[in-house]
């Protein structure tokens, strides 16, 4: 795939010439993945694009919560055929009491191996003293 | 009402958005087939702006017609008709009157009167009866949906007459009490003449009167008995009980005063019944 790209705050990047930089290939997945995973439904004004984690927020860490943070992620970046199910390969690990990572990975013939493009931390809520 | 094509072509969001990725593709933005990638959101947000602009053009094309035009805009359109909307009166309704309207100013037609009763809400028929109150007069008989028409129904379709009266081809029609002529009695005939000459000399006179009645012409009660008086020395008293237009003779049509008959083709004096 090859796209303008952009940084991973969402900023055009000048080429130095007068045009935009672009991307190809695992970079573009890349900046797909990280638009996606972190935008919220209704982020986005046409589509209904985002994995909502912030739906997270406030969720007692456990497997169930981790579950449903990865198959949110899933969803996000397969249901228009962007990625393709088997393509996509997300873990979500307790990393605190009240945290827990994301990692997305991508696996596809031209990579090879599983490429781990992302992971984000999700903090949830503070456990009881 | 039929809906007029109107040539402007008109891109929506999506019709916007296709283009975009249709030109995308070719020059190698392959992930502008996917949403939520760089490329294509850049150019949906351009698209949205200019799906709206697109709106604006439509929205003011639509309304420069009167068979599109919706709201404000159809407001503004028939206000050029002296037209106003009456208090929570819909769009289609609104055509409705105006259509009429532009049809009474072009060909001033009896459909035009029937259309703006027929346009009421709670009227089921519209019966026209002409020549009911004299030459030129017409009335209208409404028969409601449910019923005879209420009392705001009547005074709604007073209204659309007169509406369409002012707009100047129709006058309005000043119906005074019926009167008539002479109460007293019968046509009297001074003594030694003919009765049936008496008769023939009235209704010649009456005849030539109202013949030579041009349109737009008072009606005027006082010319017509003299007219009639004067018509030979043998008439001195008559009483003009029946009166018809159109052929036929009938007891309930009366002679009014200061009334105008509107068309020359209605100005067809029938038989004059005077006795």
């Amino acid at each position: 795939m090859h796209d303008i790209a952009v940084s991973p705050s969402y900023d055009l990047i000048p080429n130095g010439a007068g045009g935009l930089t672009e991307v190809d290939g695992l970079a573009t997945d890349l900046q797909d993945v990280n638009y996606r995973v972190l935008t919220n439904n209704q982020d986005h004004l046409l589509w209904p694009l985002g994995a909502n984690l912030e739906d997270l927020i406030g969720q007692p860490n456990t497997a169930a919560t981790g579950a449903l943070g990865e198959a949110s992620i899933v969803k996000a970046l397969t249901y228009d055929g962007r990625f393709g199910q088997n393509a996509v390969q997300v873990s979500g690990v307790p990393i605190s009491a009240n945290e827990i990572e994301f990692a997305v990975g991508l696996v596809s013939a031209m990579y090879r191996t599983s490429a781990a493009v992302l992971t984000t931390v999700v903090e949830l809520e503070s456990p009881t003293t | 009402m039929p809906c007029a094509t109107v040539p402007l072509i008109n891109k929506t969001l999506t019709d916007l958005n296709t283009s975009s990725v249709a030109r995308l593709l070719p020059l190698g933005y392959t992930d502008a087939q996917y949403t939520g990638t760089a490329v294509r959101n850049i150019v949906e947000s351009v698209n949205i702006s200019l799906s709206s602009f697109y709106g604006d053009l439509n929205y003011g094309l639509l309304n420069y017609a009167l068979s599109t035009a919706t709201g404000t805009g159809l407001d503004a359109l028939v206000f050029l008709l002296g037209i106003t909307r009456r208090a929570g009166e819909s769009d289609a309704n609104l055509v409705y009157r105006a259509t009429n309207a532009l049809t009474v100013a072009g060909t001033a037609n009896l459909t035009a009167l029937l259309d703006a009763l027929f346009a009421l809400d709670g009227i089921a028929d519209v019966i026209a009866v002409p020549f009911t109150q004299g030459i030129g007069s017409i009335s209208f008989y409404l028969i409601g949906t449910a019923g005879i028409p209420s009392v705001t129904t009547q005074a709604l379709a007073t209204a659309a007459l007169t509406e369409i009266l002012a707009a100047g081809a129709y006058a309005i029609v000043d119906l005074p009490n019926p009167v008539l002529l002479n109460a007293a009695g019968t046509l009297t005939i001074a003594p030694g003449n003919s009765l049936a000459v008496g008769e023939a000399l009235a209704q010649t006179a009456a005849t030539r009167y109202l013949a030579n009645l041009s349109m737009g012409a008072p009606f005027i009660v006082t010319a017509f008995e003299a007219a009639i008086l004067g018509a030979g020395t043998q008439i001195v008293d008559f009483n003009l009980v029946s009166m018809s237009v159109t052929g036929a003779t009938g007891t309930q049509e009366l002679i009014v005063a200061n009334y105008q008959p509107f068309f020359s083709d209605q100005i067809q004096p029938g038989v004059l019944l005077i006795q």
